[in-house]
C-alpha cells in the first residue's frame, strides 16, 4: 500500500465532494415526468455515481501504487509543465495570478464599459503581465490588434460587440461604430 | 452517371456568374471557417436573403461549396493556435497543436489539407453512386436506440484520449457529461442545476467552453512559461508530409472516410460527431494509443478526413428525403423553398440538372481545397514566427469576440475565461480537456436519444439490446471499457498523452 501525498487526497476529496453536492442539488429537480419513467434526475444521477466510481478507482490505483507517476510518462510538453510548476517564486506566483484575474475583470467589465473602450487597456495590461516592458510595443501592439480585429468584425462581418451601458461608454462605443461603418 | 456529372460540371463552368459564386463559397468558407466567432453558418445566414435572386442551382451550389470549404477552414487555426474554427475541428487540435509545438505545423496542415480534400472527394463519389439506397437504409436502420449506442461507444473510447490515467480520463469525460446536464432537461424542459441564473437555463454553450479549454488555457500555459522565464518559441516548418507517411495511414483514411460518411448520413449527427468518433476509433485501433494527444499525424488525419467525408454524406438525406442533418443543410431546405422546390426523391426526376451541378461543385470544391490549402501551408505557418507576447493578446481577443458572437452574451466570455483557468489546472493535474469537450458534446445527444429509445421500446431493455446494431455498438463499447479497466488494474497502462 502506497502512502498518498496531500494533493492526491485532495483530488479524490474534490471529486467525492463534487459528486455529493451534485447529488444533493439533484433533488431540486427530482420530479416525475409523466411521459418518462426515469425523470429529470435519472441521467445526472447515473453520471454522479459513475464519478464516484471513477474517483474511487483512481484512489485504489494510487493506493496500490499502480498510478502512473507524473514524471514517468507522457510527452516533453507535459514534463515541462510539471517543471514549470516547481519554478514559481512569490513574485511570479502573483504575476501568474494576475494573468488569470485580468481576463476575468475584462470579461466582467464588458457589459458596463463595452468592448470598444476596454479592450486596448486589457491588451496592454496583458502584454505587460507576460513580460513586455518596452513602452513602444506596449502601445503599438494593442492598438494594431484592436484596430485590425475591430474593423474586421465591425465593418466587414457585422458582428455585434458589447457597447456597455454606463453613460459615456455607451455613447463612445456607438460613435465609434458609426465611424467604422 | 458520369455523363450527368460531366454535364453538371459543364453547366457550372460555362457561366461566369456560377464560377464567381463557386469561388465566393470556396474562399468565404475557408475564411469564415478559420475565424473563431464566425463560421460557415454566419456566411450562410448572411447569404440567405441574396440566394432568392440567384438561380436555384447557383444558390444550392453556393451552400454545397461553403459546406465543404467551411468544414476544412477551421483546421488551420486549430493546428496553429489551438483555436478550432468550428466544433468539428476540435479533435484536429488534439494532435495538430502538439505537432505545431514540435515544429511540424506544415506537416499537420498539409495532412489536414490532403485529408479534407480526400475525405470530401470520396464522399462525393459515394454520394453520387448510392444516394437513394443509402438514405433509405440509414433513416430506417438508425433510430434513437442506435444513435444512443453510437454515443455510448464514443464515450467509452473518449476516456482514453489525452489523460494521464484511465480514471482521470473517465473523470474528464464524466465532468463533460455533467456539464451537459446544466439547463433544461431534453424530455420535459425541467430546469437542472440553474441555481436561479437565467443564463444557465439554456445550458452552457460548448463554443465558449471549447475556446476556453483550448485557446485560453494554452495562452495561460505559455504565459506561465514566460513568467518563470523558460519560454521557447516553436520551431517553424512548412514541410509537408511525405507520400510514404500517408501510405502508412491508408487504413486510418479509409476507416475515417467510412465513419465520417456514415455519421454524416444520420440526421443530427453531422460533421462534429463524425470527427470525434473517427478520432476515437483511431485511438482504439492504434497499437500505441498512448501517443495520441502528443502530436500524432494519424490524429489529424482521422479527424479531418471524417469531418469532410460527412459533408457529402449530409447531402444524401437532404436530397433524397428532404431531411436536413444540420444547420447548414436546414438553410439549404430554405433555399429550395425560396425557389418553390421541395427536396426529396422527386428532385432527382424533376431537377436532375441541379442535383448534378451540386455533385460537380462539391467534387471541384474538394479538389480546390487541396490546391488552395497547399498555398496556405506555405504562407500561414509563417504566423508562428510572431513572438508569443504579441500573439497571445490577439488570441485572447479573437477568442473573446468568438465567445461573445455566439449568443451576444458577455457571460459567455466570462465562462470562456473561467473554462480556461479550470482547464489550466486540469491539464496540469493530468486530466483531459479533450475528454471534457467530448463529454459535453455527446452528453446531451446521448440523454435525448436514450430517453426517446426508452419511450419507443416501453423501457424494455431486452428489446433494446436485441437490436442488432445496438448490440454490436454496445458490445464494442463494453469491451473497450473492460480492456481499459483490466489494463489499469494490472498497471500495464502507461498513461495516455497529456495535452499540454
Amino acid at each position: 500500500m502506497k502512502k498518498l501525498t496531500p494533493s492526491q487526497w485532495l483530488e479524490v476529496a474534490f471529486w467525492l465532494t463534487f459528486a455529493g453536492l451534485a447529488y444533493v442539488f439533484s433533488f431540486n429537480f427530482s420530479r416525475d415526468i409523466e411521459m418518462y419513467k426515469f425523470g429529470a434526475a435519472g441521467w445526472p444521477r447515473v453520471i454522479i455515481f459513475l464519478i464516484i466510481a471513477a474517483a474511487l478507482g483512481q484512489l485504489i490505483q494510487l493506493l496500490l501504487g499502480r498510478g502512473v507517476d507524473a514524471r514517468a510518462v507522457g510527452t516533453d510538453t507535459k514534463i515541462s509543465t510539471v517543471d514549470v510548476a516547481g519554478q514559481h517564486d512569490t513574485a511570479s506566483m502573483i504575476r501568474m495570478g494576475l494573468t488569470f484575474v485580468l481576463p476575468v475583470v475584462y470579461a466582467s467589465l464588458l457589459n458596463y464599459t463595452g468592448y470598444y473602450f476596454t479592450t486596448p487597456f486589457f491588451l496592454a495590461g496583458y502584454l505587460y503581465l507576460i513580460g513586455e516592458r518596452r513602452a513602444k510595443w506596449l502601445v503599438v501592439v494593442p492598438c494594431v490588434i484592436w484596430v485590425v480585429l475591430t474593423i474586421l468584425f465591425t465593418r466587414f462581418l457585422y458582428v455585434g460587440l458589447p457597447v456597455g451601458y454606463w453613460p459615456g461608454f455607451y455613447d463612445f462605443s456607438n460613435w465609434l461604430i458609426v465611424l467604422i461603418r | 452517371m458520369l455523363e450527368q456529372l460531366a454535364g453538371g460540371a459543364l453547366t457550372l463552368f460555362s457561366d461566369p456568374l456560377s464560377i464567381g459564386i463557386f469561388f465566393a463559397g470556396l474562399i468565404g468558407g475557408m475564411l469564415f471557417g478559420a475565424i473563431p466567432g464566425v463560421n460557415m453558418l454566419t456566411l450562410g445566414a448572411i447569404f440567405l436573403p441574396f440566394s432568392g435572386i440567384l438561380s436555384a442551382s447557383d444558390a444550392i451550389m453556393f451552400y454545397s461549396v461553403l459546406y465543404c470549404s467551411g468544414t476544412y477552414g477551421g483546421a488551420v487555426t486549430a493546428i496553429l493556435f489551438n483555436i478550432p474554427g468550428s466544433p468539428e475541428n476540435a479533435p484536429t487540435a488534439f494532435d495538430g497543436y502538439p505537432m505545431t509545438q514540435q515544429g511540424q505545423a506544415g506537416k499537420a496542415i498539409g495532412a489536414a489539407v490532403l485529408c479534407s480534400s480526400l475525405g470530401g472527394t470520396c464522399s462525393v463519389f459515394i454520394m453520387i453512386a448510392f444516394t437513394p439506397l443509402l438514405a433509405d437504409w440509414a433513416i430506417r436502420a438508425f433510430g434513437p436506440p442506435e444513435i444512443f449506442a453510437l454515443v455510448f461507444l464514443g464515450i467509452s473510447v473518449a476516456s482514453s484520449v489525452g489523460a494521464r490515467t484511465l480514471w482521470k480520463g473517465w473523470l474528464s469525460v464524466l465532468l463533460g457529461l455533467m456539464v451537459a446536464t446544466v439547463g433544461l432537461d431534453p424530455v420535459a424542459g425541467i430546469e437542472r442545476y440553474e441555481f436561479g441564473f437565467v443564463y444557465l437555463l439554456a445550458g452552457i454553450h460548448f463554443i465558449p467552453l471549447i475556446l476556453g479549454f483550448f485557446a485560453v488555457s494554452e495562452v495561460f500555459v505559455q504565459a506561465e512559461r514566460r513568467v518563470v522565464g523558460i519560454y521557447r518559441m516553436h520551431a517553424v516548418s512548412a514541410k509537408l508530409p511525405s507520400l510514404l507517411e500517408f501510405w502508412r495511414l491508408k487504413i486510418a483514411v479509409i476507416r475515417s472516410v467510412l465513419l465520417g460518411f456514415f455519421a454524416g448520413i444520420l440526421p443530427g449527427i453531422g460533421a462534429t460527431l463524425a470527427a470525434f468518433l473517427s478520432y476515437n476509433e483511431a485511438v482504439r485501433w492504434s497499437r500505441t494509443p498512448e501517443k495520441f494527444g502528443t502530436g500524432r499525424l494519424e490524429g489529424v488525419v482521422a479527424s479531418e478526413t471524417a469531418n469532410n467525408a460527412a459533408t457529402g454524406a449530409a447531402m444524401i438525406p437532404l436530397l433524397a428525403l428532404g431531411l436536413p442533418g444540420g444547420a447548414l443543410t436546414a438553410m439549404m431546405i430554405g433555399v429550395f423553398q425560396m425557389h418553390d422546390m421541395e427536396p426529396g426523391p422527386l428532385v432527382f426526376i424533376n431537377s436532375s440538372e441541379l442535383v448534378f451541378v451540386v455533385f460537380a461543385a462539391m467534387f471541384f470544391a474538394n479538389i480546390a481545397i487541396f490546391v488552395l490549402g497547399y498555398l496556405e501551408v506555405k504562407t500561414v505557418t509563417q504566423l508562428l514566427r510572431i513572438p508569443f507576447q504579441f500573439l497571445a493578446p490577439a488570441i485572447l481577443l479573437l477568442s473573446t469576440i468568438g465567445a461573445y458572437a455566439v449568443r451576444g452574451l458577455a457571460t459567455d466570455v466570462l465562462v470562456m475565461f473561467a473554462a480556461g483557468i479550470i482547464a489550466f489546472f486540469l491539464r496540469r493535474s493530468g486530466y483531459s480537456v479533450a475528454g471534457i469537450v467530448l463529454g459535453v458534446i455527446l452528453g446531451r445527444l446521448g440523454e435525448q436519444n436514450f430517453a426517446q429509445a426508452m419511450q419507443i421500446l416501453s423501457y424494455d431493455m431486452g428489446a433494446f439490446i436485441s437490436r442488432p446494431i445496438v448490440a454490436l455498438l454496445i458490445g464494442a463499447g463494453v469491451l473497450t471499457i473492460a480492456i481499459n479497466v483490466y489494463r489499469a488494474l494490472k498497471g500495464t497502462r502507461r498513461g495516455l498523452g497529456v495535452k499540454d
